[in-house]
C-alpha cells in the first residue's frame, strides 16, 4: 500500500514536490527516532513531508483528513515517541520551521519548532538571557520539548515546561488553527493563559500528548536573566565544557549522613529561596562520569568494583549558586547555604566552576553510556514522594535481580524544581539487550505497586491507573473523538 | 417532588432558601452587570452535598451558579438564567497546612484574612492579590487567576491541585491528587497540576466562572513570610519612568511585593480620615509610586536586604534617580506598616479602598507588556475624558508579572452608585475603555460580562475549541450558562 497517488500530488502541490516524498529510502531513513523504545514497532511512513509554514501545515492536515491518513509529526528526530505506528502514515517534518524572535525587554521568544535549544541558547547568551538546555539535549526541539516536558534542572528557580509556555499556536487535528493566550486576540505571546478557561489544558498534562491532538506550530517561551559575559568554552568534543565566572556562580558538592538531613536540607534551601541548581547525586552517575572514554564494557568492568563501594550511607547534594545581578548575592547565597548544610550535619565542597549539561548539555543521556537496554520509572511529585517511591522501586527491582543488572540501588535521582514545590524521581534500571523482557515485567510490577499505594507516575498504563485516577481516560477519549473525528492525529 | 424539596432533602432546610429577599440578594453584585433572580439557594456543606445538587440539577435541567465569596465584583455570580444559585461558604476549612511542600489546602468559604492568620502560625504566607475584600474567598482568587503581588518564581500559577464536581456529579481529583487514598494515606502529597493522563483540568476549570465545574477545595502555594522588610517608595512624574525602574529590578530578581500605583489609588489605600486624608494624599503624593518590599529571608534577613538594596541602588543609578525614599509624606511608619497591610485582606471595620471614594468603581483590566502601561493610560484617560467621565478621579495599577514579562494592567473608575447620571458615564466608559483595549492589543485573560462578548468574537477558534470541552464536561450547559461564550 501507499499514499493515493491523488493525495500525494495534493501534499506536492502544496509544500513544492522538492518538499515531499514517498522514496524508500528516504522514508526507511525517517522511520526511526532516537530516544524512543527500541522494542516499539515502527512502520516505514508512507511519505515524508516538510512544510515552511503554519499555513503549510495546515493543508497537509486537511489532506489527511480528507484521504483518511495518518499524520505523524518530528522536528528534530530527537524525539521520544514520534513515529509512525499506522501503514501509510505522512510524517510530517518540521525543521524547515526554524524562526526565531525573542523579545530581549519582556524576556520571551517565540520559536517554530525546527528551533533548537543550541539556536535560542546561542542567540539569548548574545542578550545576558538564556534558557533551560534539556537533559535529553541541545539538539531537541524547543517547542517539542517545552510542550512534551521541558525538565532540566535549573527548573529549581525557574520551574518545569508547562510555566515556560506561554501563547500557542496549535493545528488542531482537523486543520483548524488554535491561537491561544494572549495570541488568541492580541497578536502577541506574551501571555499564555486563557482567554477564560486555559485550553493549555488540552496541551499537556503531566506530560504532553505527543502530537495526538495536532500539531503545535509556533509558541512564546519565557526566558531568564544571565550573565552578559560570554562564557568561555572548554575541552574538546563532545568532552567540552563552559567555565563559569566564579564571581557570580559556584558549584557545591555536599555530602550528608542520613537520608533524612539531604531531604530537609533541600527543604530548608527551597524555603530560603536560593540556589539555581539542587539535586542528588546517584553515585552511578559518578561511575558513568568516571567511565568515559572506555566504552560500555569498560563501565562494567570499573563497575564491579566500584559499584558496591559507592553504595554507602553517605547520600550526596549537588547545588549551583548564582549571583544573580550581583557579586554579593552569591556572598549571601553561598553563606546561607553553608549555614544550612551545618545545621543538617553535611560537609562541603567547591566543585569546579564550569557546566556540561544546564547551559549547553551536549553530551547528556549518560545512560547509553552503560549500553545495553535502560528503563526508568519517572515521577513528578514531592521531594517526599520521590523518598517514599524509589525505596518501593528498590524493593522491587530486588525481585527482578538477575536478569536486571545490579546497580546496588544507586540510580535512585531526585531534582527537585521551583524551590522544592515539586520534585523529579528517576530510577533507571538497566539490563542486556536480550534481557529487555525483564525490565518490561520490572515496570508492570512497579506500576501495580504505584498505583496500589498512591504513587503519582509520569507515564501512566491507563489499564492499571485509570480505574484508581478517577477514569481519566474516559475524558481523554472523549477529547480526542471531538477534537480528531477521523482518528489520523498520531494514532496508535 | 419539587425542586425545593429535593434540595431541602440533601442540604437540610436552614440550607435552602426561595426567599424574594434571599434570593434579591443574589440577584446583583458590585458591577454594572444586569441582576437577574435566582431560583433557589442552596448552602452545601461538604463535596458529597455539591454533588447531590449538581446532579439533581443536571438531571432537571436546572442551572447551577456557584459562589464563594461574600461580595462580587464582576458579575459573574450571577445568575443568568436563574436556577440553584450553590453558596459555598459554609465550607470554609483550611483542611491541611502543607510546610514540606509550602502549600495549603483551602476550601471555597476560606477568606483571605482566615488564611493569612492560619499561614503566619507557620511564619508563611498566602501569595494574595493586592488587598482583597475582607469577604473575598481564597480559592476564587485563585480559579479566577488574580495577579498575585508577588512577581517572582512561578508565583503567577499558584493554584496546584483542585477537587473539582462536574455536570455528571463526579467529583474529580486533578493532577497528582488524583490518586487513591489522597491526601492522608497516598504517597503523592497532591503538588503537581499536571494531568492525569494527557489533559490538566485544573487548567480548564480556572478561570470558568464556574462553567466548567465547582471547585470544592484547592491546594495552592504559600511562600515563607520574611523575617524582616524594608519598604520603598519611589516616586515618579511618568509612568514610563516608573516602568523602566521596575524592568530593572525585576531583571536583578529582587524583592517581594513589588507595583506601581497612581496617586489616586495610593491615596485611597492609606487615607485614614476620609475625606480629608485622600484629598491631602492626592496633593501631596506623586503621580506615580513604585513600591518595593525587600524582605529579608529566614536566614541572614539583613544581609538578603543588604544585597537587594544594593541592587536597586544600583538600577536607580542607571535611570539617574537620586534618592530611594523609604518614607511617604505625611504618613509617619507607613513603611513598617505596609508589609502587613500588603499581606492581609482590607480590614473588615473600613469601608474597601475602592469603594472609599465614592461608593463604587467599575475596574478595567488586562494584560499588556509594562512597556505598553503608559500608552494604555493615555488611550484610556482619553476615553474617560470623552466620556464626561474626571480623569483626576482614576486609579491606575500595574502590577507586574513574572519578573516583569508582563503585567497586569487595570484602570479603575469609582462613581456613586446612587447617581443615575455617573452610573450612566461610567457604565458606557466601561464598555468603551475596553473595546479600546482590546482594539490597542491588551489582552483580557479573564474577561467578564460585556467584555466576554467582544473577546469570544474575536478569537473565535478559541471559542470553538472551549465549545467543545463545554459539551464534554457539561453536556447539558448546566454549569452557569449565559457566561463566557456558552
Amino acid at each position: 500500500m501507499s499514499i493515493p497517488k491523488e493525495a500525494y500530488q495534493t501534499l506536492q502541490s502544496i509544500v513544492g514536490p522538492e518538499w515531499v516524498s514517498d522514496d524508500p529510502a528516504i522514508c526507511e531513513a525517517d522511520r526511526y527516532c532516537s530516544l524512543s523504545d527500541p522494542t516499539d514497532e515502527k512502520r516505514r511512513p508512507g511519505c515524508s513531508i516538510e512544510p515552511s509554514s503554519t499555513d503549510e501545515v495546515q493543508a497537509i492536515v486537511k489532506v489527511a483528513n480528507r484521504y483518511k491518513l495518518p499524520f505523524v509529526v518530528t522536528s528534530t528526530f530527537y524525539s521520544s515517541g514520534t513515529y509512525a505506528r499506522k501503514e501509510n502514515s505522512i510524517l510530517i517534518d518540521l525543521k524547515r520551521m526554524n524562526k526565531l524572535e525573542i523579545d530581549e525587554k519582556n524576556q520571551y521568544a517565540i520559536v517554530e519548532p525546527g528551533v533548537t535549544f543550541s539556536a535560542l541558547q546561542a542567540d539569548l547568551f548574545k542578550m545576558g538571557l538564556c534558557t533551560f538546555v534539556p537533559g535529553c539535549g541541545g539538539q531537541a526541539s524547543v517547542v517539542a520539548n517545552t510542550v512534551n516536558m521541558g525538565d532540566a534542572p535549573i527548573g529549581w528557580r525557574h520551574g518545569l515546561g508547562y510555566q515556560r509556555l506561554l501563547g500557542v499556536e496549535w493545528v488542531l487535528p482537523e486543520g483548524d488553527i488554535l491561537k491561544m493566550g494572549s495570541l488568541s486576540n492580541a497578536n502577541d505571546f506574551f501571555w499564555g493563559e486563557g482567554p477564560g478557561p486555559d485550553l493549555r489544558g488540552l496541551l499537556r498534562g503531566c506530560a504532553g500528548h505527543q502530537s495526538k491532538l495536532g500539531i503545535i506550530t509556533r509558541i512564546g517561551v519565557k526566558v531568564f536573566p544571565f550573565i552578559s559575559e560570554e562564557l568561555e568554552p572548554s575541552g574538546w568534543s563532545y568532552h567540552t565544557t563552559m567555565m563559569l565566572p566564579t564571581n557570580r556562580f559556584k558549584w557545591y558538592n555536599i555530602r550528608f549522613y542520613s537520608h533524612e538531613d539531604i531531604i530537609n536540607a533541600m527543604f530548608e534551601i527551597g524555603r530560603c529561596e536560593i540556589a539555581l541548581v539542587v539535586m542528588t547525586v546517584p553515585p552511578i552517575f559518578r561511575g558513568v562520569a568516571r567511565s568515559r572514554g572506555v566504552g560500555c564494557g569498560g563501565f562494567w568492568e570499573y563497575w564491579k568494583e566500584a559499584g558496591p563501594k559507592l553504595a554507602r550511607k553517605q547520600e550526596d547534594l549537588r547545588v549551583l549558586l548564582y549571583g544573580i545581578g550581583s557579586d554579593k548575592r552569591l556572598e549571601y547565597e553561598e553563606k546561607v547555604l553553608l549555614d544550612i548544610v551545618k545545621d543538617f550535619n553535611g560537609s562541603a565542597r567547591e566543585a569546579p566552576c564550569q557546566d556540561e549539561t544546564n547551559f549547553m548539555a551536549a553530551d547528556a543521556i549518560c545512560a547509553n553510556v552503560v549500553g545495553g537496554r535502560f528503563a526508568s520509572e519517572v515521577s513528578y511529585e514531592s521531594i517526599n514522594q520521590a523518598t517514599r517511591y524509589s525505596k518501593e522501586v528498590d524493593k522491587i527491582t530486588d525481585a527482578h535481580r538477575p536478569p536486571i543488572l545490579q546497580e546496588y540501588n544507586t540510580t535512585d535521582w531526585i531534582c527537585p524544581y521551583e524551590l522544592g514545590y515539586v520534585a523529579k524521581m528517576e530510577c533507571l534500571r538497566m539490563a542486556a539487550a536480550e534481557d529487555n523482557y525483564a525490565l518490561q515485567e520490572w515496570k508492570r510490577d512497579v506500576e501495580v505497586v504505584c498505583a496500589e499505594r498512591g504513587a503519582y507516575a509520569l507515564v501512566p498504563n491507563s489499564d492499571v491507573f485509570g480505574p484508581v485516577w478517577g477514569n481519566y481516560p474516559e475524558k481523554e477519549d472523549k477529547i480526542r473523538a471531538a477534537f480528531d473525528p477521523n482518528h489520523v492525529s498520531s494514532p496508535e | 417532588m419539587q425542586i425545593k424539596q429535593k434540595l431541602t432533602k440533601i442540604v437540610g432546610a436552614a440550607n435552602v432558601s426561595d426567599d424574594p429577599g434571599a434570593l434579591l440578594s443574589y440577584s446583583r453584585d458590585c458591577s454594572l452587570s444586569t441582576p437577574r433572580m435566582p431560583n433557589y439557594i442552596a448552602r452545601p456543606k461538604n463535596t458529597e452535598e455539591v454533588q447531590a445538587v449538581i446532579k439533581l440539577a443536571n438531571e432537571s435541567g436546572v442551572p447551577v451558579v456557584p459562589c464563594s465569596s461574600g461580595i462580587h465584583f464582576y458579575g459573574n455570580t450571577i445568575p443568568n438564567m436563574g436556577g440553584i444559585v450553590l453558596d459555598m461558604r459554609r465550607m470554609n476549612k483550611i483542611l491541611d497546612v502543607d510546610l514540606d511542600n509550602k502549600m495549603v489546602r483551602v476550601e471555597p468559604g476560606v477568606t483571605w484574612g482566615q488564611l493569612q492568620a492560619e499561614t503566619a502560625k507557620y511564619k508563611m504566607m498566602g501569595l494574595g492579590p493586592l488587598l482583597p475584600h475582607p469577604l473575598k474567598s481564597v480559592l476564587t482568587s485563585h480559579l479566577e487567576r488574580e495577579p498575585m503581588l508577588i512577581p517572582k518564581f512561578e508565583y503567577a500559577g499558584s493554584m496546584v491541585t483542585v477537587e473539582v464536581v462536574f455536570a455528571d456529579g463526579q467529583a474529580f481529583r486533578t493532577g497528582s491528587a488524583c490518586v487513591p487514598g489522597f491526601p492522608d494515606k497516598s504517597m503523592a502529597e497532591g503538588v503537581n497540576p499536571g494531568g492525569p493522563g494527557y489533559l490538566s483540568y485544573q487548567w480548564l476549570v480556572q478561570g470558568a466562572q464556574g462553567t466548567m465545574g465547582v471547585v470544592t477545595w484547592a491546594k495552592v502555594k504559600m511562600a515563607p513570610k520574611p523575617r524582616i522588610d524594608k519598604t520603598f517608595f519611589i516616586p515618579f512624574e511618568q509612568l514610563d519612568d516608573a516602568v523602566q525602574m521596575v524592568y530593572s529590578i525585576q531583571r536583578r530578581m529582587i524583592g517581594e511585593e513589588c507595583l506601581i500605583l497612581n496617586d489616586v489609588n495610593l491615596a485611597a489605600i492609606l487615607a485614614k480620615k476620609w475625606p480629608a486624608d485622600y484629598e491631602n494624599l492626592k496633593r501631596v503624593l506623586a503621580p506615580w509610586t513604585v513600591i518595593l518590599v525587600s524582605g529579608g529571608g529566614w536566614r541572614r534577613p539583613e544581609e538578603k536586604i543588604e544585597y537587594e538594596e544594593d541592587g536597586l541602588r544600583e538600577a536607580a543609578a542607571e535611570l539617574h534617580i537620586p534618592e530611594l525614599p523609604t518614607s511617604l509624606p505625611g504618613l509617619p511608619g507607613i513603611e513598617r506598616e505596609l508589609p502587613g497591610i500588603l499581606r492581609n485582606a482590607w480590614p473588615e471595620k473600613k469601608p474597601y479602598w475602592k469603594f472609599a471614594a465614592k461608593g463604587a468603581s467599575q475596574d478595567v483590566f488586562f494584560y499588556t507588556t509594562m512597556d505598553r502601561a503608559s500608552e494604555f493610560t493615555q488611550v484610556l484617560s482619553q476615553v474617560a475624558a470623552e466620556s464626561g467621565y474626571c480623569i483626576d478621579d482614576i486609579g491606575v495599577y500595574v502590577q507586574p508579572m513574572e519578573y516583569g514579562r508582563s503585567c497586569h494592567f487595570e484602570c479603575s473608575f469609582p462613581y456613586n452608585p446612587n447617581n443615575g447620571d455617573e452610573v450612566a458615564i461610567v457604565s458606557n466608559l466601561y464598555a468603551e475603555a475596553a473595546e479600546t483595549a482590546l482594539g490597542l492589543g491588551g489582552y483580557f485573560s479573564r474577561p467578564y460580562g460585556i467584555i466576554a462578548d467582544m473577546v469570544y468574537e474575536r478569537a473565535g477558534g478559541y471559542s470553538a475549541a472551549m465549545k467543545k470541552v463545554k459539551k464534554i464536561l457539561d453536556p447539558n450547559n448546566i454549569m452557569s450558562p449565559g457566561r463566557l461564550c456558552f
